[in-house]
């Protein structure tokens, strides 16, 4: 009797295992390390540096990398050590590599549309239009649009001011479009960076 | 046999009893109070930081809960920031007659490509007048 009831828990907590599995619920959390961080020497940008950015192209990412202080305290034994990434930064870079990649293949994508001659010469005027609207700190250096998707090429006075300009991007959607994405490509100096927004639009 | 049996038949059971309640759609709701004024670039509105993370998968629906007065024409983003970098928007705005109590379903496309749990996430409210927000909701 003892036995049964021994078997019928096992099983219960079995059966109840598999159905956190098949759910996706049962992938340990990952509780990062706490950041160690260096006394901001400037104000940090406001939109997020990507992962392996050269730090000299980007003024303000170099003060976050900048090595703690003296007095600062040593990092725990447990944690990576110094200058290694920890997990998260790991998974940060290698999501970052997916993004290049999908952006890739979305500008080939959009590359290898017709072009709706009538949509398009329209949705590029009203593009223009709405990217050259209040205070921008980039130049339009070209859109074209297909039948589906357009792609813009903006180029900003330096790396830092493209970090900083994505954010306004996303809430300044053309007319006519109803998505867009903005992946920044590492840049190759500290000067004019050129940054690419593709519009879903149809 | 009798025990393989009534191994078996308590596995099922409790599979079967858990599997609804652990795969079902979350929905997590936002008050207005998570919200605050929004004014960038001369765009103007509302926006509320929502919770991300991996207790509830990628958003199929974001409703925008809001009241609009007469002649506010109102843009709805909901916005997602990976913490690489990239950044994505999908937006609709709701037809007329713009005004009166809505409770708007956004369908994100954009913005559940290649999802991370440490996405960040946003809904703004982007309007020529002024409105009352109630809250945000996601589901997943």
């Amino acid at each position: 009797m003892r036995s049964n009831l021994v078997v019928a828990l096992i099983g219960s907590l079995t059966g109840a295992l598999g159905a956190l599995a098949v759910a996706g619920l049962s992938s340990a959390r990952e509780h990062a390390p706490h950041a160690e961080r260096a006394a901001p020497l400037a104000p940090p940008p406001s939109g997020i540096v990507p992962p392996g950015w050269n730090p000299l192209f980007v003024a303000a990412a170099a003060h976050a990398e900048a090595p703690p202080p003296p007095s600062a305290p040593a990092p725990p034994a447990t944690g990576p050590a110094r200058g290694e990434p920890d997990e998260k930064e790991r998974g940060r870079q290698e999501h970052y590599a997916q993004e290049l990649e999908y952006r890739e293949n979305e500008l080939a994508s959009h590359d290898s549309e017709s072009v709706d001659g009538a949509w398009a010469h329209g949705e590029t005027a009203t593009i223009r239009q709405t990217l050259s609207a209040g205070e921008r700190s980039f130049v339009v250096k070209s859109v074209d649009c297909r039948t589906r998707t357009c792609v813009a090429e903006l180029t900003y006075p330096t790396p830092s001011e493209a970090v900083n300009g994505q954010a306004s991007l996303a809430t300044s959607i053309p007319a006519g479009c109803h998505g867009m994405l903005s992946t920044l490509t590492p840049p190759t100096d500290a000067g004019p960076y050129d940054a690419t927004v593709v519009y879903y639009c149809r | 046999m009798r025990k393989t049996t009534l191994f078996l038949g308590a596995t099922l059971l409790s599979f079967t009893a858990l599997l609804p309640a652990a795969a079902r759609a979350h929905i997590r709701s936002m008050d207005a109070g998570a919200c605050q004024p929004y004014n960038a670039n001369g765009v103007r509105g509302y926006q509320c930081g929502l919770v991300g993370g991996d207790d509830y998968g990628v958003p199929t629906t974001v409703y925008f809960d809001y009241n609009a007065s007469a002649g506010s024409i109102v843009d709805l983003y909901f916005v997602r920031t990976t913490y690489s970098g990239s950044i994505s928007s999908d937006t609709m705005t709701p037809s007329a007659p713009y005004t009166g109590s809505y409770d708007a379903a956004l369908y994100p496309s954009t913005t559940i490509q290649g999802p991370s749990p440490y996405d960040y996430y946003r809904a703004l409210f982007i309007t020529n007048n002024s409105i009352t927000v109630y809250g945000v909701a996601l589901r997943n």
